[in-house]
């Protein structure tokens, strides 16, 4: 197996419907400009609140992709 | 910890302590409703919640089914008295923070006048807590439906539920009748129902705030059933807080 080295970022994805759709736009988005993501983890939820109703889910991921020398 | 804040720095410079508390609300249907269910509890009292984080999320199965959703929640409420002043630069006040527990006797002029009494003495914040207590008919409803001894007693179920739905019609709208009457004051409130058992109410509503003084009005002593249960010293004994009792003529 070949030896390598990933970057980890977190992003916090939010939706005003469910956790789900607030994930997957961390991704879609994050898919926008990284290559060769492999595995995405929710790490933290929450929803923020206003006049005592949820307003907001958010979904903060990790997310990993391999890392590309620019020398490669 | 996600990027916004719990606290509120817009308003008041002021250092304040929050008192975190844990609770599980759930849901037939999904997460996200378990939690704005949570949330719109945990709102009767922390006015100002702005965040609530998630801790754990589980659900029960049946049967190889998901019947329940469960989400274990995170939020804060204020806990020092510290506000910011209504006028603009000047510094900012301390409140009391006064619980009002009552339902019959909401409707005549001791409890308005105690409020104004407490107004007097400097800034205050009010919680009305009317516990839906059970009428006459909802109690003998629920006794044929809790007495082993009435045997195969037909139970009516409709009618204890119509009954209940009744007291809590009756709580509402001398619930709504007093704030009406603090709004006319300027009063500081916020007001919630609550179950029939006033303790239990009590209970939880003590979880998720926190106040000065308890104040419960109820029926003179004879009639009274809240004195009959000894309210005022178990919630004296149970929450370590003031209990102020005032006895209406019913």
């Amino acid at each position: 197996m070949s030896e390598s080295v990933y970057n980890v970022i977190e992003l916090i994805g939010t939706s005003a419907e469910s956790w789900e759709k607030a994930t997957v736009n961390a991704v879609t988005e994050a898919a926008k400009t990284l290559r060769d993501m492999r595995v995405a983890r929710v790490i933290e939820q929450d929803v923020l609140v206003e006049n005592g109703e949820v307003v907001l889910f958010r979904s903060k991921v990790r997310l990993s992709f391999k890392h590309e020398s620019e020398f490669e | 910890m996600l990027t916004s804040d719990q606290t509120e720095g817009t308003q008041s410079r002021a250092e304040h302590t929050y008192k975190v508390v844990r609770l599980i609300a759930t849901s037939a249907e999904s997460w996200e409703q378990a939690a704005r269910n949570g949330v719109a509890e945990a709102s009767k009292t922390i006015v100002k919640l702005q965040r609530a984080k998630v801790i754990d999320m589980d659900s029960v199965i049946r049967e190889g089914d998901p019947v329940l959703y469960r989400v274990k929640l995170e939020l804060a409420f204020q806990l020092d008295r510290t506000r910011p002043n209504p006028i603009a630069g000047a510094p900012d006040i301390q409140v009391h923070r006064y619980l009002i527990v009552a339902n019959e006797t909401l409707a005549g002029d001791r409890v308005p006048a105690l409020v104004a009494e407490r107004m007097t003495t400097g800034p205050a914040e009010f919680h009305v807590l009317v516990p839906a207590t059970r009428s006459r008919d909802t109690r003998r409803l629920t006794a044929v439906a809790g007495d082993p001894l009435s045997g195969y007693a037909v139970v009516d179920a409709v009618g204890l539920r119509e009954a209940m739905a009744q007291d809590r019609a009756e709580a509402e709208e001398r619930l709504s009748t007093f704030t009406s009457r603090l709004s006319d004051v300027g009063a500081d409130y916020s007001s919630e129902i609550g179950g029939p058992d006033p303790f239990v109410s009590i209970a939880q509503v003590m979880e998720r705030a926190s106040f000065d003084e308890i104040i419960i009005s109820t029926l003179a002593s004879s009639i009274s059933r809240w004195l009959r249960i000894d309210l005022p010293s178990r919630v004296k004994r149970a929450h370590a807080v003031p209990v102020v009792t005032i006895t209406v003529e019913g």
